[in-house]
């Protein structure tokens, strides 16, 4: 039940930015299928930029890479699983049924059932607040400042992500390159130049012997 | 059309993502390092996306305090700091953008 009340508010803003820049029924196909918060809310944002699709897909499925780490690290969990019930372990997977799953393995035999009900637990309620925000983002009226709705959500979504200082670095150094790349590289690729280099970059940092 | 492709073609490659560590790729494992650079890249991603919605208006940097975007960013970076909630912060920072708007119209 927390878990649901969790997902609600990104629900609610997911809706009410993607409702903006595409129909709804487009913005509830991407919950349906896409279903995972950061790819969803990057999308729509590079939508509502006027990006190229190509570098929004190919950015979109980089944020997405961490599920295969996340997939793998579930596979030895649901072994009990039948294997018809895969395609549906592999959609439910997202950061919040992976965490609440996992942590629970820790402590009782894994069970692909609860796994499966976390995922549920997340799946259908996200569908049903992204419409919601959809809904309450087409009845505000122009002049409330929706067009804030986008950046004050990111400005959210960055704060839950940083949790360290190195993070902090790595993603004020992406801030600052997709700015300074953007005359070099043409239009939105600048994210995703950035964000290769940052991330490097970070990896690099760590490795330093000097530092921690 | 083109948008709808899209949606489904990023569907697709979230799908296999999920699906390939789960079937075929069960005992392929990743070095250390590439594990910590797939766990930087979300907030990179997002630092990226949120600099070039604050500060790149119509094509050209927009660095000016008087830039409404920057400016109603500092109450909504305030707001995700102490509720770490994002619809407050969103709505935080509509109120101050939509305030802004009157105040330097």
């Amino acid at each position: 039940m927390p878990l649901t009340l969790s997902v609600a508010p990104f629900g609610l803003a997911y809706g009410a930015i993607a409702g903006q820049h595409m129909a709804f029924w487009q913005a509830q196909l991407m919950s349906l299928t896409v279903f995972a918060g950061t790819a969803q809310f990057i999308a729509a944002s590079m939508i509502a930029q006027g990006a190229a699709y190509l570098p929004i897909l190919l950015t979109g499925i980089l944020i997405n890479m961490r599920l295969v780490l996340m997939s793998a690290a579930l596979t030895p969990h649901v072994k009990g699983a039948p294997r018809r019930l895969y395609p549906l372990i592999a959609h439910l997977l997202t950061d919040e049924s992976f965490a609440v799953s996992m942590a629970e393995f820790s402590r009782r035999p894994a069970d692909p059932w609860f796994y499966i009900g976390s995922g549920l637990a997340i799946f259908v309620p996200w569908q049903l607040v992204t419409a919601a925000g959809a809904a309450l983002g087409a009845g505000l009226p122009t002049g409330w400042g929706l067009e804030y709705a986008l950046p004050g959500s990111l400005i959210c979504l960055l704060f839950l992500l940083v949790r360290d200082r190195r993070a902090m670095w790595v993603s004020l150094l992406a801030a600052a390159l997709s700015l300074l790349l953007r005359p070099l590289v043409s239009g939105t690729w600048s994210t995703m130049a950035a964000t290769l280099i940052a991330a490097s970059l970070g990896v690099t940092w760590k490795r330093w012997p000097s530092r921690s | 059309m083109a948008l709808t492709l899209l949606i489904l073609g990023l569907a697709l490659g979230t799908y296999l993502l999920r699906l390939l560590p789960l079937t075929a790729l069960s005992r392929v494992t990743l070095p250390a390092w590439a594990q910590d650079w797939l766990g930087l890249v979300p907030g990179a991603v997002l630092a990226a996306s949120l600099a070039q919605a604050l500060l790149v208006q119509g094509e050209r940097l927009a660095l000016s305090w008087r830039n409404p975007y920057l400016l109603a960013a500092i109450p909504a970076f305030l707001v995700a700091w102490r509720t770490r909630n994002v619809v407050w912060t969103m709505l935080a920072g509509m109120a101050a953008y939509a305030l802004v708007g009157h105040v330097f119209p």
